[in-house]
């Protein structure tokens, strides 16, 4: 290659690269945050801002366990996300208002690695009755008459090489709101943590913490979680990865 | 002076004159050419690799009973994939089967699962299955509804009843055990039909017929555990004849009692698997066992039976001292088993002549146990009565003809032209679930569930009653045959008061009501007895004419395949994947030859060879086989479909299209070896698809065997020991290797101390387990059935269909093309070793062969060349002892299975696991079947045996979830649970309460390839060969 067209390779090759970076960032599945760059969204939107308000007095991640970084990618994966729900149920009303527990809803968390997602009858359990008029209950009703599911829009999602199994988590004593935040304050629920690899392997190499555990969930531990030991985990592959 | 000076470094880029080391003007230096890409690359992001879409949770409406998302339900029921009629587990997922396991408290297999029961799953998510009722309108199927399907089969059956032709209509139900052929009779005779035929192609009838003459019940209890001896008369009772599961369970642990076990001898043409699991092959001209076994009663009871031992063993073909020391061991090993089997028309003869041998050698009550027998072949018809049928139908003296599961057109030979017959029937209707040769010829299809949806009972022994659930919600709308009929029945007042709402109402009225039927599903079993069929009429047999009498140079020798049976496997694809026990070919249809034969013939494994029989021609690719006598041709029957789904048509060829009609004068079995054949090389040459490297170890000692003699006398080591001397007890598998050792100390410092999670001591305990496994050869009989549970736990892609070949072939005959280019994907395979001295393609014919059969799978090597060859460490060794295969970092190098001596690791050449794929292995619905708890992998990945880690973290997170210790032996490997020899023993091999453990010690283990130093976590048990006394010394 002569001196000459030294610049014409760099101009080239940057061509390529600009083309195939443009090209890129606008490949994919069209979604609602339409920014392309490869960063935060610029505007926050009125609901990750009430759910920023909301997740009320706990202090902000990252918790000791939280150790890797979490971002919103372009995409609108990762922590902050929250997507529209087909219903906007309402975890506050259910779970602060009228003192509903997790498993109640989510019962497999204790014996299955799938937490279980209520069944439209359990629902309707309440709902034949209670709050029939309200526009979101319509709705619950609607899908309940027509027998079908509600289409609910994942908003935790773990590859599919990954194998998590939510009852050693649970039954090890790991509250729900250590992974997911405090759910019980999200009007919309979002994703608080990234959920990446990292994040769970310095949980299981640095051990959890019951009093932060607590406190994730917005209690203040007693003496007996304060003195408890940090509880570590396998960092074993083949305990998650299958 | 600089590395560029020095001329040593990389070659310079572009310098215009020699190695001057002055910069030219003009010219661009290396590093400069990188620089500029290493800047310019950077520029580059590659975004938007992740293409994962946002996804649905999707709930119940209404959440079911007893189900919990993520934790399967096991349903018991009743395999129906042969007569037999297993006790099956079926391993259910949120409403869906995903694996069938044995059922532990089942008196016929006993937790055990052939490879035929492993593939039920695929006939049920088959991607061809009749997904509702269909009418023939203006000459094609079309789908219709429901309603009027049955109201079309109630006007006919009107029709037929007033017009009188009823007498005259004909019904063939594929042939089962239980309650459904009486129940169907009683419908027939109340709609004034006459009663079906129950049609099994695969029945050995001969032996049937003559145990029912002798004992009075078609199939006794072959007790191989209490015979010194066992004589099989061309009986392949490991290899799809009779009930092979309960058989080879009986076989295996008679040849595990080792010194003590009986001698096996087998007498055929052709040397099947059973065969090659006998220690003496006597290898007699088809259609002459008769006179072996004739002769054999006149030597030892003085009879005068028409033939002497010399003059069988000249029509026979083989050496009369062969046949005089068989009458002498017949005499001393007492008691002995002797098991008819034989396919040529004077079987039942044969067998009859058989049993008065076992009368006399007193081996009834001891080792053939008439009451103790097994009720898989009440009531079923004999081959001449569908061949008569035929015959009516063609003289158009059947105005009404039904149809459910078995296959007549496809089962039945050439000249029957069933098809043709069929066609002449004003109405014919189909109660079958797969589009087939026969039910595609069908006016009227009303297909049926499949036996994992359906309600039902078996008397697999007497006294015991088999129940059969559905496990799930029907795949698609489809109907229980017995249903419809009731809905019919119910549509005519006349009819309508005899029965219940439904056949599952039926059933449990029979057994004593609905609390009863919910009281005994969970076992699935209860005392009982199914309701008895009408016996069927005797139909006077055909003969062909006898087999010396044809015309042709050569024997054929058509025998049923051990996977495919009569051809009803064909269209799981699991079965065509599967190698033959015996042949190794898969996918493909063969002429088998003795190499001497070919030689003579001028024709090379892989040639083109049409054989001609007065019948018909076909043409296949020959394939090189020792066990078969020179003047023989063999043929597997199953493949050569027309219509039966997208898996068996255009694969193979028929071998009914050679044979005549022969029946057999006393049972009205269709012979399979009755006429001679001609063979002439034809055009053109194939590939073999064919799993095999080589026939012989070339003296590697992979699969190792001593005799009972050395055994006996502690000489448990041979040549092939070099590590003499060291004690195993002192050897715990995978624990020695210096890899996993210090794989978490300071970057693999073999001094340091830190050993992190593998050191025994660390908190995680993650080093406490070390699992391992024993495969003894002395059980192993080579069926397979390892083979298929591994594909059905582990998601494994079958890649031999046509389609999967590369994306560029034109014609898309492609069948087989993964699997010659040595890219099979099963974790597990039989490997068949020939102890011959030189290439099966130079033997002369010689009986006296040896053969060893060795399952190999991933060994999870403690020192694995695998592991420290990967650049992205997707490959390690665990602290429990697994070598792990981390699915997401391969990047598909491949290093890994080049360095593996095994070859036991099989890569995604293509996107087997990706639907949007050409290559994709699981048409809709056949992904309902996959395991959830298992990945699928996708292009590029590598995978191999896991040891079924998903069942070990399964067990252990159930075991904390119980706040207990995991106990000695609470679970198993998918290979481990089916294997109806029990050959395969996994546990963890540091806690002496587990069974491998124990067996690990045993004076027969060995290791493969133990001279590489691999610390295998796989420990082999010699296989224990028993030659005959004399010939002691040639082991």
């Amino acid at each position: 290659m002569t001196g000459s067209r030294k610049w014409l390779a760099i101009g080239g090759i940057a061509a390529i690269a600009i083309v195939a970076s443009l090209m890129s960032a606008f490949a994919g599945p069209p979604q609602a945050a339409s920014a392309p760059a490869a960063s935060q969204p610029a505007k926050e939107t009125a609901t990750q801002l009430a759910n920023r308000e909301a997740t009320g007095k706990a202090p902000p991640g990252p918790w000791a366990y939280s150790g890797a970084s979490g971002y919103t990618n372009y995409l609108g994966q990762g922590t902050g996300r929250s997507p529209v729900q087909p219903i906007a149920f309402p975890h506050p009303v259910h779970v602060n208002t009228l003192k509903m527990n997790c498993v109640f809803c989510h019962f497999a968390a204790g014996q299955s690695p799938d937490p279980g997602m209520p069944a439209v009858g359990t629902c309707m359990g309440c709902h034949q009755l209670v709050a029939v008029d309200r526009p979101e209950v319509k709705k619950l009703a609607d899908y309940h008459t027509r027998k079908l599911p509600v289409p609910w829009v994942r908003v935790h999602k773990l590859p599919e090489y990954v194998r998590f199994p939510h009852m050693r988590h649970i039954n090890a004593g790991v509250t729900c709101q250590s992974c997911h935040g405090q759910v019980n304050n999200m009007p919309q629920v979002f994703q608080y943590a990234s959920l990446n690899m990292g994040w769970c392997v310095s949980c299981h190499v640095n051990g959890y913490s019951p009093a932060e555990g607590l406190r994730a969930a917005g209690y203040e531990p007693d003496s007996a979680a304060l003195a408890a030991p940090r509880k570590k985990a396998t960092y074993d592959c083949s305990h998650c990865h299958y | 002076m600089s590395a560029d000076q020095a001329g040593i470094g990389p070659p310079r880029v572009g310098t215009p004159e020699g190695q001057s080391p002055g910069r030219a003007e003009g010219t661009v230096q290396r590093r400069e050419f990188l620089k500029v890409l290493g800047v310019t690359g950077a520029a580059t992001t590659l975004v938007g690799c992740y293409s994962e879409s946002i996804e649905k949770l999707i709930p119940y409406v209404v959440s079911p009973d007893n189900t919990v998302p993520g934790v399967s339900n096991y349903y018991a029921t009743t395999c129906r994939e042969c007569p037999a009629g297993c006790g099956l587990l079926v391993e259910t997922r949120d409403g869906r089967a995903i694996k069938a396991e044995g059922n532990p408290d089942h008196p016929v297999n006993r937790g055990a699962l052939c490879a035929r029961g492993q593939a039920g799953v695929q006939g049920l998510y088959n991607p061809d299955r009749y997904r509702g009722p269909m009418l023939r309108e203006g000459g094609t199927l079309v789908p219709t509804t429901w309603d009027r399907a049955i109201q079309t089969l109630s006007t006919k059956l009107a029709e037929a009843r007033n017009s009188g032709a009823a007498a005259g209509a004909v019904f063939i139900n594929q042939h089962e055990q239980g309650s459904f052929p009486a129940f169907l009779d009683q419908w027939l005779a109340s709609q004034g039909l006459p009663p079906h035929l129950s049609y099994d192609a695969e029945a050995p009838l001969g032996a049937i017929a003559a145990n029912r003459a002798q004992y009075g019940v078609a199939w006794p209890k072959l007790d191989f555990q209490a015979a010194k001896l066992v004589v099989s008369f061309a009986a392949d009772y490991l290899d799809g004849w009779g009930l092979t599961v309960p058989q080879q369970l009986a076989f295996a642990e008679a040849r595990a009692r080792l010194e003590g076990a009986p001698r096996v001898v087998y007498i055929g043409a052709r040397r099947s698997l059973t065969g090659l699991n006998s220690d003496a092959w006597i290898p007699a001209r088809p259609g002459t066992v008769k006179s072996v076994a004739d002769a054999l009663l006149g030597a030892i009871t003085g009879r005068a039976t028409g033939v002497t031992l010399a003059q069988a063993a000249d029509q026979a073909g083989v050496s009369a001292a062969a046949l005089e020391s068989l009458a002498a061991e017949l005499r001393s090993a007492r008691p002995s088993l002797l098991i008819a089997g034989g396919a040529s028309e004077r079987a039942a003869d044969m067998a009859l002549t058989v049993a008065e041998l076992n009368r006399v050698l007193g081996n009834v009550g001891v080792t053939v146990k008439p009451f103790e027998g097994f009720l898989a072949y009440e009531g079923v018809a004999s081959q001449a009565a569908v061949r008569a049928a035929a015959e009516q139908m063609a003289a158009g003296r059947v105005a009404l003809a039904f149809v459910r599961g078995a296959n007549p057109a496809h089962t039945t030979p050439a000249p029957v032209k069933f098809a043709e017959a069929f066609q002449k029937v004003p109405f014919k209707v189909s109660f079958s679930s797969y589009p087939d040769e026969t039910s595609s010829l069908c006016d009227l299809v009303l297909p049926d569930h499949h036996g994992l949806e359906s309600w039902g009972d078996a008397e697999p022994v007497r006294g015991t009653l088999g129940l059969q659930q559905p496990v799930m919600d029907p795949v698609f709308n489809t109907r229980a045959t017995a249903d419809v009929l009731i809905a019919v029945a119910k549509a005519n007042a006349a009819t309508a008061f005899r029965y219940p709402a439904d056949y599952r109402a039926w059933i449990a009225s029979r057994i004593g009501g609905n609390a009863a039927l919910a009281a005994a599903l969970p076992t699935g079993l209860m005392r009982g007895a199914a309701l008895a069929a009408w016996a069927p009429r005797p139909v006077a047999a055909k003969s062909g004419g006898g087999l010396a009498a044809s015309a042709g140079e050569y024997f054929l020798y058509a025998y049923h395949s051990p996977a495919l049976g009569d051809g009803r496997g064909a269209n799981k694809p699991w079965l065509q994947e599967l190698p033959d026990p015996v042949t190794k070919i898969a996918w493909q249809t063969v002429i088998e030859l003795h190499p001497e034969t070919a030689k003579k013939l001028g024709i090379a494994e892989g040639d083109h060879a049409t054989i001609e029989t007065g019948q018909g021609s076909l043409t296949a690719p020959v394939y090189l086989y020792i066990g078969l006598r020179p003047d023989t041709i063999a043929l597997a029957t199953g493949r050569g479909h027309t219509a039966y789904g997208r898996y068996a048509e255009g694969c193979g060829a028929n071998v009914m299209a050679l044979l005549p009609v022969a029946e057999d004068a006393r049972s009205g079995a269709q012979a399979l070896v009755s006429t001679k054949a001609t063979i002439r090389k034809a055009v053109g040459r194939s590939l073999l698809v064919t799993t095999e490297g080589s026939g012989r170890q070339h003296g590697r000692g992979i699969a190792r065997a001593l005799t009972a003699e050395q055994l006996a006398q502690g000489e448990t080591h041979d040549e092939h020991e070099t590590f003499r001397g060291q004690a195993k007890t002192e050897f715990l598998p995978g624990l020695r290797s210096p890899v996993a050792n210090d794989a978490q100390g300071d970057l693999g410092d073999p001094t340091s101390k830190d050993k992190g999670q593998y050191d025994p001591a660390h908190w995680s305990g993650a080093a406490k387990r070390r699992w391992a496994m024993t495969i003894d050869l002395a059980r192993c009989t080579g069926c397979s059935a390892c083979v298929t549970a591994c594909y059905a736990e582990n998601n494994i892609p079958t890649v031999g269909a046509s389609w999967q070949g590369p994306q560029f072939l034109p014609d898309r005959t492609g069948l087989g093309s993964n699997i010659t280019r040595g890219r099979e994907m099963a974790w597990m395979r039989l490997e068949r070793y020939f102890e011959i001295d030189r290439e099966p393609k130079d033997v002369e014919f010689d009986p006296d062969f040896e053969t060893r059969l060795i399952p190999m799978l991933c060994q999870h090597c403690g020192n694995a060349p695998c592991e420290p060859v990967c650049p992205v460490y997707a490959t390690y060794h665990s602290p429990d002892g697994l070598n792990v295969q981390v699915y997401n970092r391969c990047v598909g190098t491949r290093y890994c299975s080049n360095n593996c001596p095994y070859k036991v690791r099989y890569f995604n050449w293509f996107g087997y696991g990706e639907p949007n794929r050409q290559q994709y292995a699981f048409p809709e619905p056949l992904h309902w079947q996959l395991n959830p708890d298992v990945t699928v992998r996708a292009k590029g990945v590598m995978e191999k045996c896991t040891f079924c880690v998903q069942r070990i973290r399964e067990a252990q997170n159930r075991a904390k979830l119980e706040n207990r210790e995991l106990q000695p032996d609470e679970f198993t490997t998918a290979c481990a649970q089916a294997c109806p020899s029990r050959a395969i023993v996994f546990g963890d091999a540091a806690d002496e309460k587990w069974s491998v453990t124990r067996r690990i010690e045993d004076a027969r283990a060995y290791h493969v390839f133990e001279e590489l130093n691999t610390y295998t976590a796989v420990v082999y048990l010699k296989k224990v060969n028993h030659p005959p006394r004399a010939a002691a010394a040639k082991a």
